[in-house]
């Protein structure tokens, strides 16, 4: 350790805030250096000098007084506390109704334009698929390009036909095999192929 | 009523000032104020100017309230004084020659020159009493370094404590504190013999 540090050391334990390793070093080098000693009793010496010389006079009652006044002054100008404590609550609780209120505004607003859009793709699909059961290609074109949302709806109303066409052949040969309830008394002129009875026989 | 005081911290009271306790400034003022004059009245000298400066450092804390931070209220109360004085120190600087300006003709310091003048280069200090004398010593240092020397001594300030209030590390109010010793140290050495001579004989 040098002078230089020993002195800034010293100054540092004066006020409390050297550490213990330094204390130790610190004694170390006074031990061996008598201008560091001189020194540290000079600087003891000139602190108790300058603490008895301290001017030991007080601010004038006018200054005193002037300084309450401008506090009051201040305190008077400032909003009561439970003023201001009503007023941030308020504030508080008015933003977060403003935050509830434009979090359910954006949700509505979402919610409708989705269900605009599934209702449109509902639509758009739906008029494809009529196009295409009614077989009418330009109207069926016309659905898809409007709607070309669903890229192979085409192929789904080609398919819906085939098994509409199906359904209509089986249901056709069902009525010939099986008659209904309901079933009225058919044109015997239509049925003369088969000429099992004649129609005056009564 | 002393403990009552005790007991409320610097902290309480700033925000029982700002929610318009009155009363809360008194209690800060009372705390604080002999300490803060003591050392206003070591920097300016003439009481008057020091009322002024008190005066000043109140009304601006006042005006700041709102600025206060958790540390301790008479640190803030110095950093103020402190910037004011920086600020007064400008102002006059063209009227005041420093001990650590350098003469432009020799190079020289002009504690250096005052040295080497004569066989004692601050006589003025010597013809005076001692309260007089350390006053005088005081005042003959660079501001920086008698801020420091005040903090430490009248206020046992840390020196961290003053580093924050300064604006500047640790190692430099360490060298501002030992170069403001070195010079009183060399201010006072008649002072210094007399007293040492009577604190010997006792």
């Amino acid at each position: 350790m040098n002078c230089e540090s020993a002195r800034q050391e010293m100054l540092l334990e004066s006020s409390g805030e050297l550490p213990a390793d330094g204390k130790a070093a610190l004694q170390r080098h006074l031990a061996e250096c008598g201008d560091c000693r001189g020194f540290m009793a000079d600087m003891k010496a000139i602190v108790r000098l300058v603490e008895r010389a301290a001017p030991d006079s007080m601010p004038s009652h006018d200054t005193i007084e002037q300084i309450l006044a401008k506090g009051r002054l201040v305190t008077d100008r400032r909003p009561s506390y439970i003023f201001t404590f009503t007023a941030r609550r308020l504030l508080a609780v008015a933003a977060g109704f403003m935050v509830v209120a434009a979090g359910v505004s954006l949700l509505a607003v979402v919610h409708t334009r989705l269900g605009s859009a599934a209702h449109g793709l509902r639509v758009s699909q739906m008029g494809t698929i009529m196009a295409m059961v009614a077989e009418d290609e330009s109207a069926a074109a016309e659905a898809a390009a409007h709607g070309d949302i669903y890229p192979d709806m085409r192929a789904l109303a080609a398919h819906i036909l085939q098994v509409e066409g199906l359904a209509a052949e089986e249901q056709a040969d069902n009525e010939e095999t099986i008659p209904g309830e309901d079933e009225q008394p058919r044109d015997l002129q239509s049925r003369s192929t088969s000429g099992s009875q004649p129609a005056e026989c009564a | 009523m002393e403990d009552a005081i005790a007991g409320e911290s610097d902290k309480f009271l700033v925000e029982q000032h700002r929610r318009g306790d009155a009363t809360a400034l008194e209690k800060l003022l009372s705390r604080h104020g002999p300490g803060l004059f003591r050392f206003i009245m070591s920097l300016a000298r003439q009481n008057d100017e020091a009322e002024e400066m008190f005066q000043e450092v109140w009304f601006r804390a006042i005006n700041g309230m709102d600025k206060y931070k958790d540390e301790r209220f008479l640190s803030w109360l110095m950093r103020i004084a402190h910037n004011l004085s920086i600020d007064r120190w400008r102002r006059t600087r063209a009227n005041v020659v420093s001990l650590d300006d350098m003469d432009e003709e020799t190079g020289l310091s002009m504690a250096s020159m005052l040295i080497s003048a004569g066989p004692d280069p601050f006589g003025h200090v010597a013809t005076l009493d001692i309260e007089a004398q350390v006053a005088a010593a005081l005042d003959a240092l660079p501001l920086e370094q008698r801020e420091v020397f005040l903090m430490r001594v009248y206020e046992n300030m840390s020196f961290k404590e003053i580093a924050g209030i300064q604006g500047v590390s640790v190692n430099t109010v360490l060298a501002r504190m030992q170069y403001g010793l070195s010079k009183l140290r060399l201010m006072l050495r008649d002072v210094f013999s007399k007293t040492k001579g009577t604190e010997d004989e006792l």
